[in-house]
């Protein structure tokens, strides 16, 4: 009975111990009034070869612990925060560029700044992604940012129609039937000219299927209309859009086929 | 009660033998004072009493029982008195259909077992005695299992079990191979499964040969399983979403495949010698959305549910042990030694990807771990009690360009002492880790500094355990048993050394070479009883522990340098409380069964009243069983309902509650018995709180049917 008396202690002690109060509440990014280059902005616009500065507040009841800042390109995914962003047509250019850097952040306020030198080789539509600690080790929801970057260096693809389709209007990747074919019209761009350009078909091996060059002129213009020969092999297959101005400055932008 | 004629009386130390006569009795003289008898008797479970000289002595055998199905055989083979025998079948189902188990979900090859919600180095997996030390790296790295090569299984519920070894914590799942009994039969048990949902596949073949001489045993068994069926369309990783075509996980397909051979041979005065060797080797396909940032195109099914590609993890195995056991003459009293020795190999191969600015890997294997571990047992077993020691040995190689744990070697000797009552087990780890860097490189790819992953360091820690049993019984039918044990747990290498990312949990895990060992008081209870002439059968067992020190992963204050890698989980020792109870109730009525199992877990930090991780939510299934005596069949349906899991740790969200249908045919044919069973009849989608894949929001499997016959050949 004693031994039982002694467990029952015990037991009531560590229940009476264990409502105990910790810091569950998450930071914040406080910024009052978002600059131009915020992560509270829905999106941000910049031009290629420049820099910008993200500058953000953030704020924790007991004390910061780590920002993490990821700018990612935005294709082949979307966040929850943003879940139609995956329907939008956006051809890019030098996805691989992405920026990670992460900062210890001090006190329950601290202001942080991220500056990006954006290269001549990226085009389209980067994710800015801020994940934020406390010192205890609570994590706040990522906030994500859309970054649009536009590109004068680079020549431009624009693509109006694909298989008498808008690509603006796509919900995910298209679909094309195996052995078909699929008209593409559209035009490429640079203001220096547009000394040679060429549209291919490549699988996931990287093996070319399929390849067009367009008849350049030098023009800053150049308009075209294919039939893109679909290959009998069913699968994931990519169509590449590349071009080179006058001035050898050259560009790959690509989008992704279901064939089936 | 009715007499029992036939009973075999021996009486020790001389083992002078008697039988009982047609009212039972018996009447044993020896030359020399004796101390105790153990009487054996068919269909009885044998006993042994201390009794003195020329005394008399009415004894009551308890009767042998088990539950027998045609399919479903219950054994208990393990030497700690709470154990739990195991029924066989599939590994994941078994584990979730029994209260205070769970399987942490890593695919259907990898098993890793979650006893009352603990996992890891804190669960001992033993293949007749010998531990497993493969599940131990972490919590995606699971046990290489196939229940159907052994001859019995169980689990061992609690701390303080000195035969589980200092590690496990939350007790441990007991494998055991067959047992040569003299019995002259040459026997082949074989099955296969068709399984739709994962488009499973399964077959093995055991053959057994006994007689005078000594027993073999041979047999495999081979599996392939395609991508996982989820009721799911999307999902979300690191807060990005992603589609899910055709409802299945792409490449989480694979194959298995594992192989036992055993021999044992009597000799006469010199006991007898057996030898079991066991491999496996699981290749499985790892979901890609857990390695690396996933485009949209990696997530769509290709044709073929069973191909396997990048990234993948490849485990193999081979454990070879022999045991000398031994009835020394005129002692009464069973000796057995055991030596093993196992290779154990996970291989994960991904992708070639930098992490931060790193070079781009030219080689697809990004971790490699191969361990080669040593165990030795002796154990001297008397009437009154029993002493042992164990020595356990390993030695870790790491390679790859994803570091997860340093080089490391650690070594552990134990000896215990028992009287049945009191048992006390001393312990002493000695385990190293080497240093590990890597360069540092800027994002011009030029080397600016030394990541240092881990510092060489060697640690000496003692321990032991110290526990007391006591039986007890009610009345006729109901008998029990209160434990209370102190103990204290050296943190593992893996605890200690971590640096790295997990491909299979999905997150950063870094270890912390000043965690001191856990010391742990637990209380324990259990209780069986049968009444209504066994109409009824209740099972309930629970416990209480406090854990000082208690070691496990919590967020911490900082991210993880890599892309695809979130916030890094570090290992901290806390103080924590835990205490769950489990229940099985069976109610027979003519051909009619009805049960009821279920299971309520909790777990605590003390200082901040948070959970800790993978806390079993409260569970409960009422099942149902109609089996008319005269026919050859039976059909089974439950309902399993799981409470939302409302005990969470830091950053860890509460998953929802769900309920589950499952049905059951059974057939009796001419050779063998036939099943069909089905789970998660409704197709379902809930969040297994025990899964790593939860971390995804990815829902647990949906459902499936699988057919499949068995049968046992007598040659």
């Amino acid at each position: 009975m004693k031994k039982l008396n002694v467990l029952a202690a015990c037991v009531a002690a560590t229940f009476a111990a264990s409502c105990g109060k910790t810091d569950e509440a998450a930071p914040t990014i406080c910024t009052a009034a978002p600059t131009d280059y915020s992560v509270l902005n829905d999106e941000m616009d910049a031009e290629a070869g420049e820099a910008i500065s993200l500058t953000d507040l953030f704020c924790d009841n007991e004390g910061l612990g780590q920002v993490r800042w990821s700018v990612h390109n935005a294709a082949g995914h979307a966040h929850e925060e943003e879940a139609h962003a995956e329907s939008e047509f956006v051809l890019h250019s030098g996805t691989e560029w992405e920026v990670l850097r992460l900062m210890d952040l001090e006190g329950v306020e601290a202001e942080d700044e991220l500056t990006l030198e954006l290269p001549l080789s990226v085009r389209g539509v980067w994710h800015v992604q801020v994940s934020l600690v406390d010192a205890a080790g609570n994590a706040a929801e990522d906030r994500i940012a859309e970054l649009h970057i536009a590109n004068a260096h680079l020549p431009a693809f624009h693509l109006t129609e694909v298989d008498g389709q808008d690509p603006t209007t796509w919900e995910g990747e298209p679909t094309w039937a195996v052995g078909s074919t699929v008209n593409l019209v559209g035009w490429v761009a640079d203001s220096d000219g547009v000394a040679s350009a060429e549209v291919s078909l490549v699988d996931e091996a990287e093996v070319t299927a399929w390849s067009m060059p367009l008849a350049a002129t030098g023009a800053d213009s150049l308009a075209f209309e294919l039939n893109v020969q679909v290959p009998q092999q069913p699968g994931e297959w990519t169509v590449v859009l590349e071009a080179e101005d006058a001035s050898g400055v050259s560009m790959e932008t690509e989008f992704h086929v279901e064939v089936e | 009660m009715d007499p029992i004629a036939g009973a075999w009386v021996v009486a020790y130390p001389c083992q002078d033998q008697v039988s009982s006569d047609a009212n039972g009795h018996f009447a044993v003289e020896c030359a020399v004072p004796f101390d105790s008898i153990a009487v054996h008797a068919p269909g009885y479970v044998v006993a042994v009493h201390l009794v003195p000289e020329n005394g008399h002595l009415d004894l009551a055998l308890v009767p042998l029982s088990f539950d027998l199905d045609a399919v479903e055989v219950s054994a208990n083979a393990a030497p700690e008195r709470e154990a739990v025998a195991l029924p066989t079948g599939d590994f994941m189902d078994v584990l979730d259909a029994t209260p205070g188990l769970a399987s942490m979900d890593l695919g259907a090859g990898l098993v890793q077992p979650v006893v009352r919600g603990l996992f890891g180095s804190r669960v001992a997996v033993l293949e007749d005695g010998v531990p497993q030390q493969g599940a131990r790296w972490g919590a995606d790295h699971g046990a290489l299992i196939d229940p159907d090569l052994y001859a019995a299984s169980a689990w061992v519920p609690g701390s303080g079990q000195i035969q589980l070894g200092p590690e496990s914590q939350a007790g441990g799942l007991r494998f055991q191979s067959a047992p040569w009994t003299g019995e002259t039969a040459q026997t082949t048990t074989a099955g296969w499964t068709a399984r739709s949902g994962d488009l499973g596949l399964k077959a093995f073949a055991l053959h057994t040969r006994s007689d005078s001489t000594g027993l073999f045993q041979a047999g495999g068994s081979w599996s392939a399983f395609g991508d996982r069926n989820v009721p799911q369309s999307q999902f979300s990783y690191l807060g990005r979403t992603y589609s899910l075509p055709e409802g299945r996980l792409v490449n989480t397909a694979g194959r298995s495949g594992h192989a036992l051979v055993q021999a044992e041979r009597p000799r006469t005065g010199s006991g007898t010698f057996k030898w079991v060797v066991r491999a496996g080797d699981v290749r499985q396909g790892l979901f890609p959305g857990i390695v690396g940032i996933p485009r949209e195109g990696d997530l769509a099914p290709d044709g073929n549910r069973h191909d396997v590609a990048l990234p993948l993890q490849h485990a193999s195995r081979l454990l070879a042990t022999f045991k000398w056991t031994r009835l020394p003459d005129g002692l009464p009293e069973f000796r057995s030694h055991t030596a093993s020795f196992a290779w154990n190999r996970r291989l994960e191969l991904a992708p070639p990807h930098a992490h931060g600015w790193g070079p781009e890997p030219t080689s697809p294997i990004s971790l490699e771990l191969q361990e080669w571990t040593a165990f030795a047992e002796g154990l001297r077993k008397a009437a009154h009690g029993h002493v042992g020691w164990q020595v356990e040995a390993l030695a870790l190689q790491a390679n790859g360009w994803e570091f997860l744990v340093p080089d490391h070697r650690r070594l552990r000797a134990s000896s215990w002492w028992s009287n049945g009552t009191w048992s006390a087990r001393f312990d002493g780890v000695v385990a190293a880790q080497n240093a590990h860097s890597e360069p540092l490189y800027n994002a011009e790819g030029t080397v600016i500094g030394t990541d240092v992953r881990s510092v060489a360091r060697t640690w000496w820690v003692p321990g032991g355990t110290l526990s007391y049993e006591h039986p007890f019984t009610w009345g006729t039918g109901t008998t029990g048993q209160l434990t209370a044990s102190a103990s204290t747990r050296a943190p593992s290498n893996y605890e200690w050394g971590a640096f790295g990312i997990h491909h299979g949990t999905f997150r950063f895990e870094q270890g912390n070479p000043d965690l001191k060992p856990e010391q742990t008081l637990e209380g324990r209870f259990n209780l069986d009883s049968r009444v209504h002439q066994d109409a009824l059968r209740i099972h309930i067992q629970g416990f209480a522990a406090l854990h000082r020190q208690f070691i496990h992963l919590a967020p911490s204050a900082s991210f993880a340098p890599i892309v695809h890698a979130g916030q890094v989980y570090a290992f901290r020792a806390v103080n924590a409380f835990r205490s769950g109870a489990e229940a099985s109730l069976a109610w027979r009525r003519g051909p009619s069964r009805w049960t009821l199992d279920a299971s309520a877990l909790g777990q605590w930090e003390l200082a901040t009243g948070l959970g800790l991780p993978f806390t079993t939510p409260l569970q409960a299934r009422v099942g149902w069983e109609h089996a008319p005596p005269s026919q050859k069949w039976s059909v089974a349906g439950g309902i399993k309902g799981i409470a939302p899991a409302w005990i969470v740790a830091r950053n860890e969200a509460a998953t929802p509650g769900t309920v589950l249908f499952d049905a059951r045919f059974q057939r009796r044919g001419r050779h063998g018995v036939w099943l069909v069973k089905g789970h998660n009849l409704l197709n379902t989608a809930w969040l297994d709180h025990s899964s790593s894949y939860r971390a995804l929001g990815m829902v647990a499997q949906g459902r499936w049917v699988s057919c499949s016959y068995q049968l046992k050949i007598n040659h």
